[in-house]
């Protein structure tokens, strides 16, 4: 794992800007700066609907240090197939990349990342997840988890979220992985190991909201460890169909060891911290816990040897 | 099948093709010298047109040429924005519901200026599925800052792709064009064309140089948010990207017409008697019934012209002016409506010819919808009945 | 020359942000053992360590760092704490 004084040394100039649009401890800058960094004055970035349009500023200039591509909701996976082709046509070596949120990639895009990821197009597609549409005030999306409650849920979701990462890989896709800010290392580790491989590169990243599922600003980097440790949010890998655990966090796929020191389940720790659980119904956070042990069970599937517990 | 030896330079050969396989000639050549992108989803009737260029691709005399096979038209837009804002000269095509399902895009393209070039092979919406010809996809993407042409026949459906590339790509207009072929009744109809051969499209057409680029040393947003009075100014601009396309026309149809000889009108074609009793106003191939309808009259002793719009976007409003002058009365045909309305077209006619205080009779005709064909018997008919007053 | 949406980067594309706060960080150098956490989370930038500058200990920037207390929260010695910032 890249050290952090090398990631200081790496970082001396940064893919964002200071001072732009984004809400006071929002996760989404800190996914910009690590996932970014590797490929920092070799990428530019499609960018549909979502906050990422919006952090950018209105005025004299905008916010982010990479070249942006403003498109349609569900259109990004396949502009950035055109940015690639355009790219290799006139054989210069940048790089096109795809980076929405969950909305964008689990629901409306979803036609167009098939596409461009069934192609095997060249590019990078980067999901930062935050579990619902954020930017038009927090309404349900297919990453939303099973109880919370958005604007379009008021009572709490009632059915399971969406394996996005399993669809990607079920494209056969060369690279798929799932990340979190809150181990910005492993993120940035994943997105400089990706570089290396050619085809379709997806990398799905835990980005805890602030202002949707409204969480004391400095709460971020906590409540996505909480994520991590609740197995809510396990990380991995998946090269060429192959699913390898990202070590830090293999203990919490163990549902036994998903408690702190004084016994208290991350779950409720994560869930406590956000409003957007406030007063779930008790019957479907049992059915969320189902929802986490089963995305691990069929993870698990995918392990070189799948007859071994993922923790093992 | 070449029909001739000892062609003319700008002619590379001379054979009998469909409307589409002049289209997909044509853009092969703008495709040719320079990186270029295509990318296209099938759809009757425009699918010949993406089946020719893949072929090309694919037999490697398109070497420069990169082409996605998307999964939809929306995508299909999206990747050809990509590829220009990637830096390079993009095509794609569509027709009916294809248009219609890259609606969105199709605005972000025209008011975004993206010289895109896409032939429209204009087939009537469902229900019931119907893939015949009608204007109305023609017209659903008039108010989002597309140049807009209309071919008549096969060899024109040729000249004018190469020429709406240079038009569009023009660091002046900057705006995408579409490139209007009747359904069936153009796209898979074979007539001889003169292929222009590819030095003449090298002099005529020269790289394709993007005024803005995705490019990571030099980093650029394109399109993030905009003010209310940001908005305006750009929308604004549209305008004069419209007017000088407008002057570029001009320009580029006489250079077209010094090497090749062929002229088939810069904004409009005027066709018959110069003053007439009663003049015709259309747009594509029943044009060319309105031109024999115009001579059945003549024959009869009356005397009747026709005025058939080639660049509908801009508009030809002066042109419409002019041929109001000329004109006692006018009839203006309509393969759409703006249903609640009339025909699109004869209400931008009338308008115009307001705008220029020509204050006489004008009366549109909607016909020929869902693919109905519509001879020149049929058109000098109604041309007869309005004179007579009793249509 | 067409007149298009186009931006350049620029610092405070969204003014200066530091008006935003109603806290802000205050630095207990004697606790700071350079770890780098505090660097590594902020979501804008706003903290900068280089081993040249103040001895390698945190720069906070009094423009654009929001307040978000992200900083205070990850500090594994607690040398940061946030207090009120009422401007000027």
């Amino acid at each position: 794992m890249v050290r952090l004084k090398e990631l200081n040394q790496i970082e001396k100039e940064e893919t964002i800007k200071k001072g732009n649009f984004a809400c006071a401890g929002c996760g989404l800058n800190i996914a910009l700066r690590h996932a970014l960094a590797p490929l920092f004055k070799q990428v530019s970035i499609v960018v549909p609907a979502c906050c990422t349009s919006v952090i950018q500023g209105m005025g004299s200039g905008y916010g982010i240090n990479v070249p942006i591509f403003n498109i349609a909701f569900a259109a990004a996976p396949a502009a950035a197939s055109g940015v690639a082709a355009a790219y290799r046509a006139r054989g210069v070596d940048f790089v096109a990349a795809a980076w929405a949120g969950d909305g964008g990639t689990y629901d409306i895009g979803l036609a167009s990342l098939s596409g461009a990821a069934e192609r095997d197009e060249d590019i990078f597609y980067f999901c930062y997840d935050n579990g619902l549409y954020s930017n038009t005030g927090g309404q349900k999306s297919g990453a939303t988890p099973r109880s919370a409650r958005t604007t379009s849920t008021p009572t709490g979701r009632t059915t399971a979220t969406k394996s996005i990462a399993r669809i990607v890989a079920a494209h056969n896709v060369p690279y798929v992985a799932r990340a979190s800010i809150s181990y910005p290392r492993d993120l940035y580790d994943k997105v400089e190991r990706a570089k290396g491989i050619k085809g379709f590169k997806f990398i799905l990243i835990d980005q805890p909201c602030t202002a949707s599922n409204v969480f004391d600003s400095g709460k971020t980097i906590e409540i996505g460890e909480y994520a991590v440790k609740s197995g809510l949010v396990p990380l991995y890998e998946i090269v060429d169909g192959v699913l390898t655990w990202t070590s830090r966090t293999k203990r919490y796929l163990n549902p036994e060891k998903r408690i702190d020191r004084d016994g208290e389940a991350f779950l409720d720790k994560y869930m406590s911290l956000q409003r957007r659980f406030r007063g779930a119904n008790p019957e479907l956070v049992e059915l969320l816990k189902q929802d986490i042990n089963h995305e691990i069970e069929m993870l698990r599937r995918l392990q070189e040897d799948s007859s071994i517990q993922p923790w093992e | 099948m070449t029909l001739a030896n000892n062609l003319p330079p700008y002619i590379s050969k001379r054979d009998i093709v469909t409307g589409n396989h002049a289209v997909a000639e044509a853009a092969a050549l703008a495709l040719y010298t320079y990186p270029s992108v295509v990318a296209a989803y099938p759809i009757t009737p425009q699918t010949e047109v993406i089946e020719k260029i893949a072929d090309l691709v694919g037999e490697g005399k398109l070497p420069r040429t990169e082409y996605i096979a998307v999964e939809s038209e929306h995508s299909a837009l999206a990747a050809v924005m990509g590829s220009s804002a990637g830096g390079v000269r993009s095509f794609t095509a569509t027709s009916s519901h294809g248009l219609y399902y890259m609606y969105e895009l199709v605005s972000w393209a025209g008011l975004g200026r993206f010289p895109i070039v896409m032939p429209l092979i204009n087939r009537a919406p469902a229900p019931g599925w119907n893939i015949w010809v009608e204007h109305s996809d023609l017209y659903s993407i008039r108010d989002l800052a597309w140049l807009s042409f209309v071919a008549k026949n096969n060899q024109e459906a040729h000249d004018m792709t190469l020429q709406a590339f240079r038009v569009s790509e023009d660091h002046d207009v900057m705006l995408p064009s579409i490139i209007n072929l009747d359904a069936f009744i153009l796209s898979h109809t074979s007539a001889p064309v003169d292929f222009l051969s590819q030095s003449f499209a090298d002099d005529f057409l020269p790289e394709f140089e993007p005024i803005w680029s995705l490019n990571p040393l030099d980093p650029v947003s394109y399109g993030p948010l905009w003010s209310p009075s940001g908005i305006t100014e750009i929308r604004e601009d549209i305008d004069v990207g419209m007017a000088n396309a407008k002057k570029l026309i001009s320009k580029v149809i006489s250079e077209f017409t010094e090497v090749t000889g062929r002229n088939t009108g810069e904004m409009v074609e005027v066709y018959g008697d110069d003053h007439a009793d009663i003049g015709i106003i259309s747009m594509g191939t029943w044009s060319e019934e309105a031109e024999l309808a115009v001579d059945l009259l003549g024959e009869q002793g009356i005397s009747a012209g026709a005025t058939r719009i080639r660049t509908y976007r801009p508009f030809p409003a002066k042109e419409i002016i002019d041929a109001g002058k000329r004109y006692g009365r006018i009839l203006v045909l309509d393969r759409s409506s703006s249903w609640g309305f009339q025909g699109q077209l004869a209400g931008e006619v009338k308008a115009s010819l307001y705008d220029g205080g020509i204050d006489i009779p004008v009366k549109g005709i909607v016909a020929g919808l869902g693919g109905v064909d519509v001879t020149f018997n049929e058109i000098a008919d109604m041309m007869t009945a309005y004179i007579k007053e009793d249509l | 020359m067409v007149k298009l949406p186009v931006l350049k980067p620029i610092d405070g594309s969204a003014g200066r942000t530091a008006d935003w706060r109603t806290v802000k960080p205050k630095f207990i150098q004697d606790k700071c053992t350079k770890c780098l956490s505090c660097w590594l989370f902020c979501p804008d930038i706003a903290i900068s360590m280089s081993e040249n500058v103040n001895d390698g200990f945190p720069v906070f920037d009094d423009d654009y760092c929001k307040g978000c207390s992200i900083c205070a929260e990850v500090c594994p010695r607690d040398a940061i704490e946030m207090v009120p910032d009422v401007g000027e």
